[in-house]
C-alpha cells in the first residue's frame, strides 16, 4: 500500500499516520520529494480499511498495491 | 586516477559502509531491547528528526539535504524493522 500525503501535510500530520502503521506492526518505507511525502507499507495491508487511513489528517491518496495472481 | 581504479575505491567504500551499517543497526538492536524492557515504543519521531538535524548539519556535500534526510530515512526504516522483529520475537 502507498499513502500519498498532501503538500500541506505538516509534520504532527506525518507522524500521527507512521506511529499508528507502526504500533500495528507494519514496516514503512517513507520517501520525502521536493513537495510530497509518500509512505509505503509493508505487510499484510489487506487488514488496513482504506478508509481509516484516509480518515487521517494530511492524507491526499491512499493506493493499493494489486496482488500477483 | 583511471576508471578502475576510482570503482575500486567505491568497492572498497561500499564494504565500510556496510561494516558501519551492520555496526549501527547491532546498536539499534540493542536499543530495542532496552525499549522492549520499558515498553516504550519503536517510534520515536523526536529521536529521527534530531538525527536527520545532525547529518544535515554536519554535512557538507556533494549530496544535498534532501539526499540525506532521504539515505538516512531508510537506514532508520530498516532499523525500526529490525526492531520490531526482536520485540516481537519474530524471525
Amino acid at each position: 500500500m502507498l499513502i500519498v500525503m498532501r503538500k500541506t501535510a505538516d509534520e504532527k500530520a506525518q507522524e500521527e499516520i507512521k506511529s499508528f502503521l507502526i504500533e500495528r506492526g507494519f514496516d514503512i518505507h517513507q520517501s520525502t520529494g521536493a513537495n510530497r511525502v509518500i509512505i509505503g507499507v509493508i505487510g499484510d495491508t489487506e487488514t488496513l480499511p482504506e478508509a481509516d487511513i484516509k480518515a487521517f489528517p494530511g492524507v491526499l491518496q491512499v493506493v493499493r498495491i494489486a496482488k500477483e495472481e | 586516477m583511471g576508471i578502475d581504479d576510482i570503482r575500486d575505491e567505491i568497492d572498497r567504500l561500499d564494504s565500510e559502509l556496510l561494516r558501519i551499517f551492520n555496526e549501527r543497526a547491532s546498536l539499534a538492536l540493542k536499543i530495542g531491547e532496552i525499549k522492549k524492557g520499558l515498553d516504550l515504543p519503536v517510534y520515536d519521531p523526536t529521536r529521527e528528526k534530531r538525527i536527520f538535524a545532525r547529518m544535515t548539519s554536519e554535512n557538507h556535500g556533494p549530496l544535498d539535504d534532501q539526499a540525506i534526510v532521504r539515505l538516512f530515512e531508510r537506514v532508520i526504516d530498516e532499523s525500526r524493522r529490525l526492531e520490531r522483529i526482536m520485540t516481537r520475537g519474530e524471525h
